[in-house]
């Protein structure tokens, strides 16, 4: 149970990591093509 | 001079040339009298990889006169088949699919596009690789020797400490691109500016070929007006 836990809280914190770095680099390279 | 002494060559921002009025098109009419498509290629959302790979395929064909370059954002995908793959386009939910972005179509690419961004991407790998394709560039245009080179840069750097890279053979515009047109919507743009600004863009390139300095180094080119 408590692995459980401390694996959900490390890949929530890893996906919201990963989420702030798309959205930074969006903001630098926002065209499409 | 003749037509395919200019070469024009990039990302999105060069892309469009099949209107007269578009940029490169333009500046290639106003270089040489004669109303045709530029000579190379703008690979919208691809890496630097795809302008590399042009640009040394149009100097075994024949070593132009001028060469504009325009370069792109460094965290792109290289591809060799010039995927547009940026971080917009492989992972935004709607994006719109033409001809020559094909590859968009089929969901494998995309999702692979999208994970790399998500957990593989390395933003200071990226920045080196394109430092040192510019010092290749460089060795590049010495070994040529064009006698005139343009270097517009596309974007920003990718971190607000770095500074723009200026050239050490040709003219480097010290204004991004981007910096220009991010105001502007992009629905019914033609390389990222209005047909006028694609104009304007022309005719200020070609001022700044006319009066060519004698020294590499920045420039401000008045591009917009």
């Amino acid at each position: 149970m408590f692995n459980w836990i401390k694996n959900f809280v490390y890949e929530w914190k890893a996906n919201r990591r990963y989420k702030k770095r798309i959205k930074e680099m969006r903001k630098r390279d926002p065209f499409i093509y | 001079m003749q037509h395919s002494d200019i070469l024009v060559i990039g990302d999105s921002f060069a892309q469009r040339r099949d209107s007269e009025s578009d940029w490169p098109t333009l500046l290639a009419t106003l270089q040489s009298g004669v109303s045709k498509h530029a000579r190379g290629q703008g690979f919208g959302g691809a890496s630097w990889w795809s302008t590399r790979k042009c640009l040394l395929a149009e100097l075994a064909v024949n070593v132009p006169q001028v060469l504009i370059i325009c370069h792109t954002e460094a965290a792109r995908i290289p591809s060799d088949f010039d995927f547009g793959l940026n971080v917009a386009s492989a992972t935004k939910v709607q994006v719109p699919v033409t001809a020559e972005h094909a590859h968009n179509y089929v969901p494998a690419i995309r999702e692979a596009a999208a994970m790399y961004y998500t957990y593989l991407t390395s933003s200071d790998y990226a920045n080196w690789a394109q430092t040192a394709w510019y010092s290749e560039l460089e060795s590049i245009l010495t070994n040529y020797n064009i006698p005139k080179v343009v270097h517009l840069h596309c974007f920003p750097p990718a971190h607000s400490q770095n500074s723009l890279h200026c050239f050490k053979v040709g003219v480097t515009n010290s204004v991004p691109l981007w910096d220009l047109c991010k105001d502007i919507p992009q629905a019914s743009t033609r390389n990222h500016f209005t047909g006028e600004q694609n104009i304007k863009i022309a005719h200020a390139i070609n001022n700044t070929l006319v009066a060519y300095p004698q020294a590499s180094g920045w420039v401000n080119i008045n591009l917009i007006g």
